[in-house]
């Protein structure tokens, strides 16, 4: 029998931390490498040169916060943590700080809730309006720490920012300085913005990491190893050609409905939803590595057997704040009238609350505070109807369900996906298609036709759209300054070239990467006009 | 009505909810997946009618509802303040 060896023995701790440094540099040199995400759901805007340096402080942090002694677990971790941050932008630690200690005060003081919520939307809505591209390009691109500062909050800090405010509204007890600082800074989040993945509560982080449960903590390699594995097989598929979002892509582009409806079918189990479980399951592990025992954001959602099963699965933490800020409100002021509850509770859920959710994404992704997620109101108004109904009818036939058998259950499951897929893809993708997508294709395509400088003024209009419903991408300022030289606005052409190159130096590794990899189904990104 | 009683009550609202037939006082009813929201508003409009107390958004919020042990404990307080 072979003895252990002996310092592992004494010090269990040190052969996980091994294992999370392995995982973790894995994950760094395969993100390096454009084989998989290290950005949960959103691409960074800005280059990824610090990943390396991000990922060596958080292995760093995590060796400190398995080493530290019970009273300083807590410690080490913040002080791994705020390090990290001071790399990724030290101008959000500047900000930060005193923005937690404000949000303290402000949230257990005694006043009504409001102005602690006034407090959380008035930053987001004054570092996104700081940071509009399309109105003040040269302020974003002169200060590109600006949009870190306001893609950092509104997808990082956010929505975990709603949590604790209804905590504190609830009459949660206070959190010590510590602690809250521990909860906005968690060192994993500096790397992969968590955003709608990963919304734990606050007492569950505080206690997790206090507790420092080593089944837990090991918990969180398998889920590392399970969401890289997930992303490598997307990568692998997407190399071998199987890539069904960028066929469906292409099948609208030629309105070609035919090829289109069954790739829809295909995209959204396929694409989106491995996607999203590959993506939470890395966010999952790195949290869970910290000791914090937070559920799965997606519980399996391909097997559900009806829209509230899949509802009740998929992206469960963003779900878990929408019924606490709007479905309980609601939902109790009408529990007399089940059906009304059901269908208003919905639509406040999805309509007032999933679809303005979204805004911030799209906002801070491209810094154009401007533009709203329109599909995504399309898609919740369509999913109000679907989950409604869904819901009226589970009260009717009641919880209780038998067992089908396997063949019935993946009718159900398959019926399911359909019916989820039409909704989301039919109104969603295609709305997106038509508002976001098609418009500046159209107007790229005529770009790269034009000749006379009187054909170059008609179509400047139409590409100044486009350029302010994606005022960081490169491509279009490009594309805009190439017109703007034939209509003789050489001046105004050199303008966009300039602000063209500083946002493509912002964003140079992250999107190159992003878009090689997508570049072979998705060719209107990079049009034959680009200098 | 005594303990027991309103224990057994609330297990007999429970299955006829779709949950257990002989839940445990503690089990939790939501993270157990025995109740969903729905059900929920259903078992808060029969506590109210049975026990004749009101149930305010706050108590689903803090977690009150959350098994019949706890539930028996708040329909206790609302019973003994009236």
């Amino acid at each position: 029998m072979t003895e252990p060896i002996a310092w592992t023995h004494r010090r269990p701790g040190v052969v996980t931390w091994m294992w999370f440094s392995l995982a973790m540099i894995g994950a760094g040199v395969l993100h390096q490498l454009g084989m998989i995400p290290l950005v949960g759901w959103a691409p960074r805007p800005f280059d990824d040169d610090r990943v390396p340096a991000m990922i060596a402080l958080i292995i760093a942090a995590h060796g400190a916060y398995l080493a530290a002694p019970p009273a300083w677990r807590v410690r080490a971790l913040l002080g791994g943590s705020l390090v990290a941050w001071a790399v990724v932008s030290p101008a959000m630690l500047i900000i930060g700080v005193p923005w937690v200690l404000g949000f303290r005060a402000l949230a257990w003081s005694g006043r009504r809730p409001a102005w602690s919520m006034a407090y959380i939307v008035g930053t987001l809505l004054a570092l996104l309006v700081l940071a509009d591209a399309a109105h003040a390009p040269r302020r974003v691109a002169t200060h590109p720490w600006l949009w870190i500062v306001a893609y950092s909050f509104a997808l990082g800090w956010f929505l975990r920012a709603l949590v604790v405010w209804h905590e504190a509204r609830i009459g949660g007890p206070r959190p010590s300085v510590r602690d809250l600082l521990t909860y906005f800074f968690f060192a994993p989040f500096a790397l992969v913005p968590p955003y709608m993945l990963a919304l734990p509560k606050l007492a569950l982080v505080t206690a997790g990491v206090d507790a420092r449960d080593l089944t837990v903590v090991r918990s969180g390699l398998r889920w590392l190893g399970y969401g890289v594995a997930v992303q490598l097989t997307l990568w692998a598929a997407t190399r071998l050609g199987v890539d069904p979002q960028g066929l469906f892509i292409d099948a609208l582009r030629a309105g070609d409905w035919p090829r289109a409806i069954p790739l829809a079918l295909v995209v959204y189990p396929v694409r989106a939803v491995f996607e999203a479980c590959g993506a939470g399951a890395l966010v999952l592990g790195m949290v869970r590595s910290f000791g914090v025992p937070m559920a799965p954001a997606f519980d399996r959602p391909l097997l559900a057997r009806d829209v509230a099963d899949w509802w009740r699965r998929y992206n469960t933490h963003f779900r878990a704040l929408l019924i606490d800020l709007f479905w309980t409100p609601v939902a109790m002021r009408l529990r007399r009238h089940p059906i009304a509850a059901g269908y208003l509770g919905c639509a406040v859920v999805f309509v007032l609350g999933s679809a303005p959710l979204h805004w911030p994404k799209q906002a801070a992704l491209h810094a154009s505070p401007w533009t709203f997620p329109w599909s995504t109101l399309a898609e919740s108004a369509i999913m109000t109807a679907l989950v409604g109904t869904a819901l009226a009818i589970e009260r009717r036939r009641g919880r209780r369900r038998e067992v089908p058998g396997p063949v019935r259950a993946w009718t159900q499951r398959a019926g399911t996906w359909a019916l989820v897929c039409g909704a989301i893809l039919a109104v969603g993708y295609q709305l997106d298609y038509r508002v976001r997508i098609a418009p500046w294709e159209r107007a790229a395509a005529a770009a790269h036709a034009v000749e006379s400088p009187a054909e170059a003024v008609a179509l400047v209009p139409a590409l100044e759209s486009a350029v302010d419903e994606r005022p960081t991408d490169p491509v279009r300022r490009a594309t805009l300054a190439r017109v703007l030289v034939t209509a003789g606005r050489p001046d105004a052409a050199w303008r966009q070239l300039a602000l063209a190159t500083a946002f493509a130096t912002h964003q140079s590794l992250a999107d190159a990467r992003l878009l090689a990899r997508r570049a072979p189904s998705r060719p209107h990104l990079f049009p034959r006009s680009t200098p | 009505m005594t303990v027991p009683d309103v224990h057994a009550a609330l297990r007999g609202h429970v299955h006829q909810l779709g949950g257990p037939a002989a839940a445990a006082d503690e089990l939790d009813l939501f993270g157990a997946g025995a109740l969903e929201s729905m059900q929920l508003l259903e078992l808060i409009t029969r506590v109210e009618d049975d026990f004749a107390i009101r149930i305010d958004e706050r108590d689903v919020q803090t977690g009150r509802l959350r098994s019949i042990a706890t539930i028996a404990t708040l329909i206790g307080e609302r019973r003994g303040r009236a």
